[in-house]
């Protein structure tokens, strides 16, 4: 319904009369300045391409790949960034040799980062050189004849330093889990069953979605929390590749701690981009009771507060006496938790982390993917449902 | 620039004469000087030119347009850090605008979330639904911001919720 008055008002915005040009300008210079930009490139990719086919003819071992230029491009759409309008992720510059020949020397390429839920930052890296059957990682399996199991496997680590080592994950474009085989294995003197997946399958999985076997390329996925990092603008991550060899058998577990970094692939530069929060405040929390240590404890989910990569519940709560209670309230007002989305699907959220117990305890679920927040228009919990306003 | 964009029977550049002054109008609302409603509008027309979904009708374009200049405009407000202008107590009591200067630094004024629904219903025409669809709303939601944001406004402005 069109009202005259509101119409007149926004029609008083100063226009310059020159804008609508002078921005064709600007976009048409824009546009001229991208197809500079990519011409060159072409070029060397052409002038590459032959490099390679002379070199293979010549029967030199070096392969030529803009790999890591495919995988910025893959990963861009499978994280949907443009479609859920994902603010924050920075794609790397990629350095000039990235699309040369093989390196014989163990080195690191910054893909792309993009902000995870909470604090953290999702890193994804390119490796190499790596060998085929390095494409694995720890805790794999294989079955001896006898009564004897070995396992061995290649952790791939990253961190600022020593202290904060975590293990990077081999980028996969799904995150199944369920096509290993799990294969069961009693320790003796704990009485604990582990169960580990057997190799091949994973190993498979890896090969076909996160290695290119022409220029020896693993593409990882690293995890930085920011509270870590020193002040500044990047961060300088550290990545290693190392042994995990186990043995099981009547006495038990034996772990080797004692394995080397089988490389070392140097450092990459990573910047620290903001994400965009939606903030939510419901407008009739309901209040949930559950009885506390020493009487009941009394929660009310207020909000929550949505990025790109997670959601974060925000809490009103009283008669806590210790982390049982908080948990027990908590666990009780997201339970079941969904998100509705505007075209009608809905999204399971689950826990990914809980921060530490306190006064600002917060409970904190990733995506695996990424989410268009503008998208979400209400969210089930404990069988509550809250509209989006 | 000069291709015709798919289903929408117009070229980019018709595209962009036709919503430009939209955009840029919405633009100004949040951001509120000249330069940075600019930069906006370059920042969307941008998007729009890189962008590869297919549009359903020149209506679907707009639709996206008005939701990528909303998106951009948070994300520079964000940027600067610019507090969001609440009314306060004393303005609500002051007297009704007169002029359409006055009313325009009202709706300057309003919050982010009421902007956009006032300038899509009663400048554009939208209906409550499908103002609904294009900001992930649901009707009712969007019928509160309208009734907020009229009393902030003070203007006798015809409320008609239920046509949709």
């Amino acid at each position: 319904m069109k009202n005259e008055r509101i119409i007149a008002a926004y029609d008083s915005i100063p226009m310059d009369p020159e804008l609508s040009q002078r921005l064709w300008n600007e976009l048409e210079k824009e546009t001229e300045t991208q197809a500079r930009r990519v011409r060159p490139r072409r070029r060397l990719r052409a002038l590459l391409l032959t490099a390679a086919v002379l070199a293979l003819m010549s029967a030199t071992a070096y392969a030529v790949s803009s790999i890591h230029q495919q995988r910025q491009s893959e990963l861009r759409e499978e994280l949907k960034i443009e479609e859920n309008q994902v603010t924050g992720y920075v794609e790397a510059e990629l350095p000039a040799e990235a699309t040369e020949a093989v390196s014989r020397e163990p080195r690191a390429v910054l893909l792309s980062v993009l902000p995870d839920f909470d604090d953290f930052l999702r890193v994804y890296v390119d490796v190499s050189p790596v060998e085929p059957e390095e494409v694995t990682d720890g805790y794999l399996m294989d079955q001896d004849e006898g009564s004897d199991w070995d396992l061995y496997g290649i952790s791939y680590l990253s961190g600022l330093d020593e202290e904060h080592w975590q293990e990077a994950f081999i980028h996969t474009r799904d995150d199944s889990y369920t096509e290993d085989e799990l294969v069961s294995v009693n320790d003796p003197e704990t009485g604990v069953s582990y169960r580990y997946p057997h190799s091949e399958a994973r190993k498979d999985k890896y090969r076909e979605q996160g290695y290119d076997p022409e220029t020896k390329t693993l593409t990882l996925e690293c995890s930085l929390n920011r509270d870590d990092v020193p002040a500044g603008e990047t961060a300088r991550l550290h990545i290693i590749s190392v042994e995990y060899r186990a043995k099981i058998d009547a006495e038990g577990i034996e772990i080797n701690n004692d394995a080397q970094p089988l490389r070392d692939f140097g450092y990459v530069e990573v910047p620290l981009p903001q994400k965009r929060l939606r903030t939510v405040r419901f407008t009739e929390p309901r209040s949930f009771t559950v009885d506390g240590e020493f009487g009941p404890v009394e929660g009310k989910l207020v909000g929550a507060e949505l990025s790109a990569t997670g959601l974060t519940w925000l809490y009103e709560i009283e008669g806590v006496y210790g982390s049982e209670d908080l948990l027990a309230v908590t666990d009780e007002m997201e339970r079941d938790a969904v998100l509705e989305l505007q075209d009608g699907s809905r999204k399971p959220v689950s826990l990914s982390v809980r921060s530490e117990l306190g006064p600002n305890f917060r409970n904190i679920c990733g995506f695996a993917g990424t989410l268009d927040i503008d998208a979400v228009i209400g969210i089930t919990a404990g069988g509550v449902h809250y509209d989006f306003e | 620039m000069e291709r015709e964009w798919p289903h929408t029977g117009m070229s980019f550049r018709a595209l962009y004469e036709e919503h430009l002054p939209m955009v840029y109008r919405l633009a100004y609302s949040y951001l509120r000087n000249p330069q940075d409603s600019e930069d906006a509008a370059q920042e969307c027309f941008l998007r729009l030119m890189k962008q590869k979904r297919e549009f359903r009708d020149a209506g679907h374009v707009k639709a996206w347009l008005i939701v990528t200049v909303s998106n951009v405009c948070k994300d520079m407000l964000r940027r600067k850090q610019r507090q969001e202008l609440e009314l306060d107590e004393a303005r609500d009591q002051a007297s009704p605008p007169e002029t359409d200067r006055e009313l325009l630094e009202l709706i300057l004024q309003l919050p982010e979330k009421y902007k956009t629904v006032i300038y899509l219903y009663y400048y554009e025409g939208y209906a409550v639904r499908e103002i609904a669809a294009m900001l992930s709303l649901t009707a009712e939601a969007v019928k509160t911001r309208l009734r907020r944001a009229r009393a902030m406004l003070r203007v006798d402005l015809e409320e008609n919720d239920n046509e949709e």
